[in-house]
């Protein structure tokens, strides 16, 4: 029996037969006994085996302990309930399971009459010699430990200088020993102002304290994450992991797999600063966009009457001339009410269709300088670590002040500004700029109970990050029926989250990453940076011949998509223009974000596999890994891949197939908690793996499966063959969901399976399955959009062989809505051919009553199957519950029509690679070569 | 290596002992670096890093004004080699053109005599523009202070506007604490033609020292800028004409953050015209008073610092003396009162002391020289 099991399996006995209350996560358990919590380590007990777990309290007014005596303990339905009592206060915590880790929540109540300044602790104290090896202070730093006591102090990090305030550390702190670290935390965005973690190895003290401020009668919510992590991926990595498996609600998304704009791309102000652009945003798949400044005057994004005349500290048009959907904006010359009516007309044609995320003043955390005198006093930061004032920021002409957006007159101005806002424009959400903490507001709103509060030698404060919080919460609250999106730049609350640095520069993203991609978590985010900056990288270019430029452009076009795989940001037209290939991978690299990147990457390589680049996106049957070699020569060899790491609550194994879009065969070799494949890794080019299935097994039978995928536009069909399999074995089968199919049918050796649905991601064989040597597996998921082949569509007579339009839309409905989108979107569609000279001038689509061949059919009634499917005479039929559903299906259809109308990029002007250079090399209007490289596996 | 090592290597090998000497180096990157020096100021510059001004010491005390500037080569399967520096050092830009901080811009010429030395550095494609431009550094054997002179050609068939732009980032501060960066503000200024200014009731010499104010943008009382220390005496000005501040020069100075000693100092000169074919020459002077401890106004290559009823004179190179009349006057230019002193001759890096008494309300002093050289000092 596997060591660590056997291990396992004797705690569970052991905790049994002990009388007392005990908690038990898959690494640690917690006990109490003899008025005594004691913490368990179930993971290597030879390095330390218990854990004493205390409390304690500061008074920091009185800047003295206080005494806690020992606390009650009560249980209840799986929890542990530990309540200490004091003059004037009392602090009642309760212990329970989540998932990996434990989660200590509970509150502080100030029963006194005094404003109460506490720092509550919770420290442990492992037995054993085994010394431990470096401390994990939340940062991306991981210091090495010898015999002096370290401490992090307070949650600022690094200064960000696009942020204009700090980072944050992590919500956790470990302290790794061999093979495993204890780790101390609070639940990550929480409204802590002040954390600390300290470790000392002489008495082998951990502690994780948070500063709290309460006011009389006040009841404070505060709570702690303890749990001990495998860091054989990584100290951090193994914490941060059990936080997102464990604590999942940190990361949810608005409208989770459903919001029409998080998952896409970002349009990078292409569709704010022009006329936006229906074709090229399909295409492209922009889904939102960031609506930069979109008023006048920083602060008063409502544009109250009051604020609309005054003398901004700068000339307008410094910085930037404002346009709004292509309309410029003057304004030195603007009225109030020409303003507003452009304003309004623009967000109400454009806003929901391109994903106009309306930027609120940096979170509110930014006002113009004599706004904020005149009327917003009280809400004035005055905390000078991080700038103050800048005297040509967000709006360019205005100087602007740091303000407070909580609790404050202008948070109050702000919130109904942005209710105001939201209702009158019929918002789709909120661009946050300057999402970030690590700045401590001390004024008046300090004095109310507000959560966040804590305290240090100049008094009480609140961090920002908790105010920029709180305005998440605010917008999500806006309208609970159909929740507003966030679109945050920074590592705070969101629902997608930017990290303004480009790919290109490895310099601020190893200052940044990963600490800002864990708080980013399972999230999507998105980078937005100045594209290539080609002169900074290549400074003497115009001595390079254009075979150089050619060379260092694939090159660099290359290093951008093997970092969106590894860190999971999706990327926009900046580096996209003159490289197809960067086009080429979206579809998967959208597809596997959805899934949530991940912290934790439990593979192991084989010394000749040079993999520099991996990730792993989802977790357990879910999951996707990717692994690329950046040399110039093909790199092959062994990947091992925990499946323990994977899939922690359980036995469960995974099974793996190359992630191609036609076909792909894969031989794993399944041994104990790993599975082995040997995989070819070609130059510069991303290979991502996709789980097939998983099987809970005993953990002790070694087998191979041999996996294959084939994929049409209508199905995915995996397929698995058991080989070396001695005996039969029972098997609980886990699948995934397939975003965009459904699952309809598991076969095992023919015979149909029950399944069940278990989650968004995962689906279950009702019952366990009987493998043996013989045993094949299929499983197969049906489109729900497509019922109809690729070759269907892209053979359909569309146009003559000179380029005229040779086919007719048939509407079966009346609703004139309906057959006016379709006639706009088949218009963009084939005016985009047109102005891309993939297709000659020439009339528009002829839209007819009456059937005939050549015919698209639109057939938009309730209980449609919305779904795309060949109709009689090899015509093509949509058939459309509403018009929702006629959008959807109709941007399916054009999907594969883009193969027949392919349209590749060509180099043109953009941020960070100028006109001149691609003059320069005669490059204008050209491409990179590229390789359709998920296509058509090679074996 | 170090480069005062080199130096002192190179004055032993060579035995000569010439006022002004040049000396190339290989830093531990292998990126060249060439010196420029004379008995009190060495003056280092790295060609391959856009002839970035990165080191002056001042040789006397073997103190460095601006912190080392350090080179690294990255290396990545899949990026372009590059030479990267630290944010220190001096380094001529263009107001509203991007700036790419390793560009190659090698010595074209180079002469050091008993009197003078100076070095050129050329670059055909400045900002891989079609502008060629040269630097030319100069340093006078008895001085202390170097200059710089940026020639821009443009190679355009079109006329450009131009505004050239110097950044600068010293630091006199020992163990990494915040210099003090001077500004003489123009008062009663809110904009300048396209941009918004610290407004100041009148004019003053602004002592930019405080973080909340990440950066501040100035209207030049004087076309120049100065920079102390808190820790250690003396002050480091950059100094331009009048002409070429015109009026919508202005000067700038960023902080990088709390836990950053990178204080900027930055002056963007007036636009300039240069017609196709045509050149334009751009000139600043990096002067040095080791024993002043601020700075009230400069005249010529003498700084002024009055301080507790005196009057602190020291010359970044030989400068006559005279009679000298100063004028105290208040915010409205009314003279309050006057004084006279008879000024002797300075010597470089000589302080020279003169007690006075400044009236109350005075804000600012004329001053003039009987052989016709006038200034004004700035009280703060």
């Amino acid at each position: 029996m596997n060591k660590k099991i056997r291990i396992l399996l004797i705690t569970l006995l052991a905790s049994l037969l002990l009388s007392g209350m005990h908690l038990q996560t898959p690494t640690v358990a917690l006990k109490e006994s003899g008025g005594q919590l004691r913490l368990q380590n179930c993971l290597n007990p030879e390095i330390w085996e218990n854990a004493r777990l205390g409390f304690s309290l500061y008074d920091g007014k009185r800047k003295e302990p206080l005494t806690v005596l020992a606390p009650e303990y009560h249980q209840a339905e799986g929890c542990l309930l530990v309540n200490h009592r004091g003059a004037g206060w009392e602090w009642k915590t309760t212990f329970e399971v989540r998932q990996r880790l434990l989660l200590a929540s509970g509150s502080i109540v100030n029963s006194g009459k005094e404003d109460l300044w506490l720092e509550a602790e919770i420290f442990l104290q492992p037995d054993g010699s085994t010394p431990a090896l470096s401390f994990w202070e939340g940062s991306n730093n991981i210091e090495p430990l010898d015999n002096r006591p370290v401490a992090r102090n307070g949650v600022r990090g690094k200064l960000l200088k696009h942020l204009s305030s700090p980072s944050y550390v992590f919500s956790a702190s470990g302290v790794a020993f061999q093979d495993s670290s204890l780790f101390l935390g609070h639940v990550t965005f929480d409204p802590v102002s002040y954390s600390a973690a300290t470790y000392d190895p002489g008495t082998r003290k951990y502690a994780f304290s948070q500063r709290l401020v309460i006011s009389p009668g006040q009841s404070v919510p505060i709570r702690f994450v303890i749990g001990v992590a495998a860091n054989r991926y990584g100290v951090a990595e193994g914490i941060v992991q059990q936080y997102f498996d464990s604590l999942p609600e940190c990361w949810v998304v608005s409208g989770g797999q459903e919001n029409p704009y998080v998952w896409g791309n970002m349009a990078h102000y292409q569709n704010w600063w022009g006329i936006p652009k229906p074709e090229e945003s399909r295409r492209l798949r922009y889904s939102i966009e960031w609506c930069y400044c979109p008023y006048k005057r920083s602060g008063d994004i409502a544009i109250r009457p009051e604020f609309w005349d005054y003398t901004p500290h700068n000339p307008y048009g410094t910085n930037f001339s404002p346009k709004f959907g292509g309309a410029k904006i003057d304004f030195s010359s603007s009225t109030r009410d020409e303003f507003l009516a452009i304003r309004k007309e623009r967000f109400l044609q454009y806003g929901r269709r391109y994903g106009w995320m309306f930027y609120n003043s940096c979170a509110g955390t930014w006002c113009e300088f004599n706004l904020a005198r005149e009327h917003y006093a009280d809400s004035i930061n005055t905390d000078t670590s991080a700038p103050q004032i800048l005297n040509s920021w967000s709006t360019g002409h205005d100087r602007e002040i740091r303000v407070f957006p909580m609790g404050t007159c202008f948070a109050k101005a702000l919130e109904e500004d942005m209710v105001a806002m939201s209702r009158e424009l019929d918002l789709p959400g909120f661009a946050l700029d300057c999402g970030s903490g690590g700045v401590y507001f001390r004024g008046e709103a300090c004095t109310k109970p507000l959560l966040g509060r804590a305290w240090d030698d100049k008094g009480v404060f609140i961090d920002q990050g908790v105010a920029v919080n709180h305005q998440v919460d605010f917008i999500h609250n806006i309208n609970t029926d159909k929740p507003l999106t966030v679109f945050t730049n920074g590592y705070l609350k969101g629902d997608l989250l930017m990290l303004e640095v480009p790919y290109v520069d490895k310099a601020k993203l190893q200052d940044l990453l990963p600490l800002y991609r864990w708080y980013i978590g399972p999230r999507p985010g998105c980078v937005h940076g100045h594209g290539f900056l080609f002169e900074n990288l290549v400074p003497g270019w115009r001595n390079r011949s254009r075979e150089q430029f050619l060379e260092i452009m694939g090159k660099l076009s290359d290093y951008i998509i093997l970092n969106q795989f590894k860190y999971g940001l999706s990327n926009s037209y900046v580096t996209f223009f003159g490289c197809p290939q960067q086009v080429y991978i979206i579809p998967e690299a959208l597809e596997i974000a959805r899934c949530g990147w991940q912290a934790e990457i439990p593979m192991r390589l084989s010394p000749q596999l040079y993999a520099p680049y991996q990730a792993r996106y989802g977790k357990a049957e879910h999951s996707f890994l990717f692994l690329a070699n950046s040399r110039p020569e093909d790199s092959s060899g062994k990947v091992s891949i925990d499946n323990r790491a994977l899939s922690p609550l359980d036995h469960q194994r995974h099974i793996y197939v190359r992630k191609m879009r036609d076909q792909a065969s894969l031989l794993n070799q399944l041994e104990g908690d790993w599975t082995h494949i040997n995989i070819d890794l070609p130059s510069r080019m991303p290979v991502l793996l996709e789980t097939v299935c998983g099987l809970e097994t005993d953990p002790a039978i070694n087998f191979s499966a041999e996996a294959s995928s084939r994929k049409t536009l209508q199905e995915q069909r995996y397929t698995v063959r058991f080989q070396q399999l001695t005996s039969g074995v029972n098997a609980r089968l886990r699948v995934r969901n397939i975003y965009g199919f459904e699952l309809t049918g598991i076969l095992l050796n023919g015979k149909s399976l029950d399944f069940k649905r278990e989650n968004t991601w995962t689906l279950q064989a009702a019952n366990s399955l009987l493998l043996d040597n013989h045993s094949e597996l299929e499983i197969l998921y049906r489109s729900k959009d497509y019922a109809v082949n690729t070759d269907t569509i892209t053979s359909f007579p569309f146009t003559d062989d000179s380029g005229n339009l040779t086919f007719s839309v048939r509407m079966e409905t009346d609703d004139p809505a309906a057959k006016q989108l379709a006639q706009l979107r088949f218009a963009e569609y084939f005016d985009f051919c047109r102005e891309k000279k993939l297709l000659p001038d020439g009339a528009a689509v002829d839209f007819r009553d009456g059937s005939s061949d050549n015919q698209i059919q639109i057939a938009l009634q309730l209980g449609a199957g919305n779904l795309l499917r060949a109709a009689e005479n090899g015509n093509i039929r949509l058939e459309v519950e509403n018009q929702e559903q006629l959008n959807h299906l109709l941007d399916a259809l054009f999907a594969v029509m883009d193969q027949r109308f392919e349209y590749i990029y060509p180099f043109r002007w953009v941020m960070g690679l100028p006109g001149k250079v691609l003059n320069h090399f005669k490059m204008t209007g050209k491409h990179l070569p590229y390789v359709k490289y998920f296509e058509e596996e090679k074996p | 290596m170090k480069w005062w090592y080199v130096l002192a290597l190179f004055s032993f090998s060579t035995g000569i002992s010439l006022a002004v000497e040049i000396v190339e180096y290989k830093d531990n990157a292998g990126q060249k670096r060439i010196i420029l020096q004379n008995k009190w100021l060495a003056s280092e510059f790295l060609p391959e890093a856009s002839a970035l001004f990165s080191g002056l010491q001042y040789l006397p005390e073997k103190r460095p004004l601006i912190n080392p500037v350090k080179t690294s080569s990255s290396t990545d399967d899949l990026l372009p080699s590059a030479l990267e520096t630290n944010s220190c050092g001096g380094r001529e830009l263009l107001w509203g053109k991007k700036h790419f901080a390793n560009v190659l811009f090698p010595v074209s010429k180079r002469e050091a005599t008993q009197e003078s030395g100076h070095i050129v550095f050329s670059n055909r494609y400045l900002l891989n523009e079609n502008l060629e431009a040269t630097k030319k550094v100069t340093l006078l054997s008895d001085s202390l202070y170097v200059r710089i002179c940026f020639t821009l050609t443009n190679h355009e068939k079109q006329a450009q506007t131009l505004r050239f732009w110097t950044n600068f980032i010293p630091q006199l501060s020992p163990d990494s604490s915040l210099d003090i960066v001077l500004l003489p503000a123009c008062g009663g200024v809110r904009q300048l033609k396209e941009r918004g200014v610290t407004f100041f009731e009148h004019d003053c010499i602004y002592e930019d020292k405080e973080f909340s104010n990440k950066e501040v943008f100035v209207a030049p009382a004087q076309p120049w800028m100065g920079r102390r220390s808190d820790r250690l005496p003396g002050v480091l000005v950059m100094c331009t004409s009048p002409v070429a501040m015109g009026d919508s020069g202005f000067l700038y100075s960023y902080k990088r953050g709390p836990h950053s000693p990178t204080h900027t100092m930055e002056m963007v000169f007036a636009p300039v015209e240069i017609k196709s074919g045509a050149s334009a020459d751009f000139i600043v002077d990096y002067l040095f008073f080791p024993h002043l401890n601020s700075l009230s106004g400069i005249c010529g290559k003498i700084g002024f610092d009055v301080q507790d009823q005196q009057l602190l004179l020291e010359a970044a190179a030989e400068c006559k003396g005279g009679f000298l009349e100063l004028e105290f006057r208040d915010a409205a230019a009314a003279e309050l009162s006057r004084t006279e002193l008879q000024v002797s001759d300075l010597q470089t890096g000589i302080l020279q002391r003169y007690s006075f008494r400044v009236p109350l309300g005075a804000s600012h002093i004329a001053g003039s020289f009987d052989d016709g050289r006038v200034f004004t000092l700035l009280l703060k």
